[in-house]
């Protein structure tokens, strides 16, 4: 799709990170639609477009003018002086606000509070002085905190316990906007991963990909006989690239307002963690031995590799998250893909081409292999531990 | 530009009031080594910092004193300040000997934050804290440091020489704080706990945003170029030195017993600033790339 006709823009918040950046990408070329960008600093505007161009062409399309001449950038204000952006909202004639901008660092407890719920506080404020038709807010499908049962597309009530203070202000946002007055959407995505096409993967090294880059890090430095893991087997609820885009830009044009989407994969087919680490120990560490743990309590860390107990250590909280059992109601997207969307699914084969792409790209692993090839396993030994259940369970796997 | 000058001055040991005699460098002086400028330049940077991080050690001791609940333990402390001050010293000799400048002050703004933070635990009268802060994290990041430049075979024979002799206080001082905080853990686990949250999350984005060959100011002090620092000159590089000192800084916590389910979270934190969270595909962030400030290349990964 070239140029819009220009009769109304969406402002996109966070628009150069990774989630904005697939929604920029998709609104582009998908909807009719100019994009206004507020940015922190004043950017060169090709920098600011790379990884907008870099997602369409990757899939395929080719950045012309006519995108470039529908992306808006704007100098981001101090979040209490957001009012400062309506001469460009007048301008572009904004009616619609995609909310996408977030901090993601779980122990940056002021930070968060900050830009996860103050600025959209004050970004809903300006909303509705501006009188946008709605306000769509990108959550997280965690921001329930830890619940027993299935969760709901719902507000939240307070949990007993949340996994970090990330979720807790995502849900302390959504309240926000549900009780803000303007119509909504909330998206709620589960662990977004590279494209179940390709592999591609242009977001920072969160969720499955800080456990990637963790093990290349510290793992991938000599070759490990035996490797010791924390690996329940419980599902683990990743959606693709991919999937992401098709089912925001499916709610963003076809749920009614007020709407929450619990944006995640088919359940039922969901790698778990143990195939998780499986997948690598096979296509990369080949260590003779891997010891899978239910919980982090029972790995023994004062006396295992001190490399693998930092990475166990640095992963740790994820591996709590990835750990609990969660269910999701998907009440909305069932309906969704009754109108036509389609979502891939997560599957240890789709799971597998991303990151067979992340192993090819890295010059770390690649030499870790060549170098340690005397090494790799020919068959690894996968072992489970239960220290409730006595002695442990194995079972040898062929590599090759 | 005289007040330079003698900054990079290594002091005559009869200024300090310290009588303990300096060890011998080896003999040869810089021609010896055999090494070449950028190795100098690297050695001026790291020694300085080295000498900063002794100079806060210092005053953390001679701070804690009044805190130590024996007088034998007073006494140790005031012990510890002295070797702190027979280490920057050896270290300012080592500049002499191999003639490169050394800065003998603190330069860099994150021994500032540090102080200040102790400065705090001092206070509120938390010994724990105290001893977290300079005993397990200080030492245990000088320890990564030492070690580093104590192999003879990526220096040269008088810096490790210096970095060994100093090496063993720092093991010394990790042993003694070790003991003291295990003995406080028995007394009160949860108190010791929770000075260990407090402290981690204030001082160790300081230790590792140090990591680094980047600075605020100490290039300038020294006359030096940033960009031409490079830590191939002793066989290493940063990501290397920040997975050794994650490595030797959890040893340390799971060595005085911290129960894991402590220090695993804290251990996560660190995934914020010891380097996990780089760019996949170099996807330039939109407030673009961090230049001599570790705290600016935090605070830009912050958001998306």
């Amino acid at each position: 799709m070239g140029r819009s006709n220009g009769s109304r823009s969406v402002l996109l918040t966070g628009g150069t990170g990774y989630l904005g950046g697939l929604i920029a990408a998709t609104l582009l070329t998908e909807a009719d639609v100019d994009l206004v960008l507020p940015v922190r600093r004043s950017n060169d505007l090709e920098s600011l477009l790379l990884p907008i161009r870099a997602e369409i062409e990757v899939q395929g399309g080719s950045f012309d003018s006519g995108y470039q001449e529908r992306i808006h950038s704007i100098e981001l204000p101090q979040f209490d002086a957001l009012h400062e952006l309506d001469q460009a909202v007048r301008e572009f004639n904004v009616d619609e606000i995609v909310h996408c901008a977030g901090c993601l660092d779980y122990f940056d407890r002021s930070t968060l509070e900050a830009v996860n719920v103050d600025f959209t506080r004050h970004l809903l404020a300006q909303g509705k002085r501006w009188g946008v038709r709605r306000f769509t807010y990108i959550s997280t499908a965690f921001s329930s905190g830890y619940l027993d049962n299935v969760v709901p597309e719902q507000l939240h009530g307070e949990p007993a316990k949340d996994p970090t203070y990330y979720t807790q202000s995502k849900r302390e946002a959504e309240r926000l906007v549900a009780d803000s007055g303007l119509p909504f959407l909330i998206v709620r995505p589960s662990i977004v991963i590279g494209s179940s096409r390709d592999g591609h993967y242009s977001g920072k090294q969160y969720g499955l990909y800080q456990l990637w880059a963790g093990m290349e890090r510290l793992l991938c430095r000599t070759w490990h006989r035996d490797i010791h893991a924390l690996a329940p087997e419980q599902p683990v609820s990743m959606l693709h690239q991919d999937g992401f885009q098709n089912a925001f830009l499916a709610a963003f044009r076809m749920l009614p307002d007020n709407s929450i989407l619990n944006l995640v994969p088919e359940h039922d087919l969901l790698p778990d963690l143990r195939s998780l680490w499986e997948l690598w120990a096979t296509e990369c560490l080949r260590p003779q031995c891997v010891y899978y743990y239910h919980k982090m309590s029972d790995i023994p860390v004062r006396t295992i590799n001190s490399l693998q107990r930092a990475l166990l250590g640095l992963a740790s909280v994820n591996l709590e998250i990835a750990s609990h059992p969660w269910r999701f109601e998907t009440t909305n997207l069932a309906w969704l893909r009754d109108r036509g969307l389609e979502v891939a699914n997560t599957t240890v084969s789709s799971v597998r081409v991303c990151q067979r792409r992340f192993i090819e790209e890295s010059d770390v692993i690649q030499k870790f292999m060549i170098q340690n090839a005397h090494h790799l396993a020919e068959r690894i030994q996968f072992i489970a531990v239960s220290h409730a259940e006595g002695s442990p369970a194995a079972a040898a796997v062929a590599v090759d | 530009m005289e007040q330079e000058q003698n900054l990079l001055q290594p002091p005559a040991v009869a200024e300090t009031g310290i009588t303990q005699e300096v060890s011998n460098p080896v003999d040869g002086g810089r021609a010896s080594s055999q090494r070449e400028e950028g190795y100098f330049n690297l050695l001026s940077y790291i020694v300085s910092n080295a000498i900063a991080g002794e100079v806060m050690a210092i005053e953390n001791y001679s701070e804690m004193v009044h805190l130590m609940p024996t007088t034998e333990a007073k006494i140790e402390a005031v012990y510890q300040a002295n070797e702190e001050c027979k280490h920057i010293l050896l270290l300012s000799k080592l500049g002499t000997n191999l003639d490169f400048g050394v800065a003998r002050r603190i330069v860099e703004p994150q021994w500032n934050n540090i102080r200040k933070h102790f400065s705090a635990a001092v206070t509120r009268k938390n010994l724990a804290a105290c001893l977290i802060i300079q005993d397990l994290m200080t030492e245990t990041m000088a320890i990564m440091l030492y070690t580093t430049l104590a192999r003879e075979s990526d220096t040269d024979a008088q810096t490790a020489a210096v970095a060994t002799n100093i090496l063993a206080d720092e093991l010394e001082h990790l042993e003694i704080g070790t003991k003291r905080i295990q003995a406080l853990l028995a007394e009160d686990a949860e108190a010791v706990n929770d000075a260990l949250v407090w402290a981690h999350h204030r001082v160790m984005p300081e230790l590792f945003g140090m990591i680094s060959t980047s600075c605020f100011f100490l290039c300038d002090e020294l006359a030096l170029d940033c960009a031409s620092l490079c830590l191939g000159s002793i066989k290493t590089d940063i990501d290397t030195l920040k997975v050794e000192a994650l490595q030797r800084y959890i040893q340390t916590l799971d060595g005085v017993g911290f129960d894991p389910a402590v220090t695993n979270p804290l251990i996560a934190s660190m995934s914020a600033y010891e380097g996990m969270n780089r760019m996949v595909l170099g996807m330039a962030d939109s407030a673009g790339a961090a230049c001599c400030s570790p705290q600016a290349a935090t605070d830009n990964s912050k958001c998306c």
